[in-house]
């Protein structure tokens, strides 16, 4: 039990592609249910859903972060700004020798001065989150691409094999002698040449520019297709038989 | 593009060359459309989808219609002249070869039409040049 558990993951760790090798040449019902039964396929859709569902996250976390970083942007300039105004102001309160309010104005600069060098280090660290974060997005979507193919290998291959079934199944209802290819040509090239003998082309030709003798032989021709058109209708119905 | 809705369009079309399309649809456990060209003595091309392809496939020939000798050749051959038959590539589904396009769902019929058409001749022209390896 515990063997077959530890085959199956091994199973479907490999690349899908050489799964799907395995199957072919294998051909054991085994491995076919774990490429392409219910259980493959639904675990490599889990994995989609759970790679789409980390995408989501990640770009909700990128939104917020970006938004972070507007918001402490905007706080970052408006310090700035402020500390400009009150560096003016230190100015006119020095050249009116007010000495005092200077002084208070560079305690409240310095403070300023603080929350601005706290804002400029947020600043930073959200821009190495919203870094990280790209990157993690990045490889959700490559991950995401990557199950969307394997599913997509694995459903053309279920699909076609599906497919086969159903016009094998047809054709053999009905009529299993068109499945041979050489029939087929042969069947085609006698049509063809049916075609050839009697069409109005054909024989427009014939009463404009061939010879009596090229118009014999064209009728020989014609007599030998439809001779090969009536065996070929005995045949088939014998091969019906 | 929805199938049905193709067979419905197909059904009326008539190209510059004057085929038409007969379509029938197959039931079965997936949605498969048979497509014969009529003016065209040729293969039936059979038509699915899955989620990202349309898949058109003609059946050429099985295992057992191989001359057995001939057998590496014939797909030596085969890998040989792929690359130069357009639109079309051979495969092998189970034990039968097959000559397929496989076009992106977001196909225009146009597209489709150009995949079936050329599918047909193609098929036509590997038949005839694969004969001698067939029984």
């Amino acid at each position: 039990m515990n063997d077959n558990k530890s085959n199956e993951n091994e199973i479907t760790g490999m690349h899908i592609l050489k799964k799907i090798i395995a199957t072919i040449r294998a051909e054991s019902q085994e491995l076919t249910d774990a490429v392409m039964g219910s259980y493959g396929t639904r675990k490599i859709e889990l994995e989609y859903e759970s790679a789409q569902s980390k995408l989501k996250e990640a770009k909700l976390a990128l939104t917020e972060m970006m938004r972070k970083e507007r918001q402490s942007t905007h706080i970052f300039d408006i310090i700035v700004e402020k500390i400009s105004q009150k560096e003016l102001l230190i100015d006119e309160a020095l050249s009116h020798n007010n000495e005092q309010e200077a002084m208070k104005l560079a305690f409240e600069v310095v403070d300023l001065e603080l929350n601005r060098d706290f804002q400029a280090e947020s600043i930073s660290s959200i821009a190495k989150n919203i870094a990280y974060l790209q990157g993690q997005l990045e490889q959700s979507e490559r991950e995401l691409k990557e199950i969307n193919r394997q599913l997509t290998m694995l459903n053309t291959t279920e699909n076609v094999r599906k497919a086969t079934a159903t016009i094998m199944g047809n054709i053999d209802e009905a009529d299993a002698s068109l499945l041979s290819a050489k029939k087929s040509l042969d069947r085609i090239r006698s049509k063809q040449k049916g075609k050839v003998g009697s069409s109005p082309l054909n024989k427009q030709l014939i009463k404009g520019f061939g010879s009596e003798s090229s118009v014999q032989k064209s009728s020989s021709c014609e007599s030998e297709v439809s001779k090969n058109s009536a065996l070929d209708v005995i045949k088939r119905i014998q091969d019906k038989r | 593009m929805n199938l049905a809705d193709f067979v419905i369009r197909l059904s009326q079309f008539r190209t510059n060359e004057g085929y038409t399309f007969e379509c029938q649809s197959i039931d079965g456990e997936v949605e498969v459309l048979q497509v014969e060209m009529a003016g065209f003595d040729g293969f039936p091309v059979y038509i699915t989808k899955t989620n990202i392809q349309i898949i058109c496939i003609i059946y050429l020939w099985s295992e057992a219609e191989i001359i057995e000798e001939s057998r590496v050749e014939m797909l030596e051959m085969m890998l040989d002249t792929s690359i130069s038959i357009p639109l079309s590539s051979y495969a092998r589904v189970g034990d039968r070869y097959v000559l397929f396009g496989a076009l992106s769902v977001s196909s225009d019929f146009d597209k489709i039409v150009e995949e079936v058409v050329t599918l047909n001749e193609n098929a036509l022209d590997v038949v005839s040049a694969m004969e001698d390896f067939l029984l």
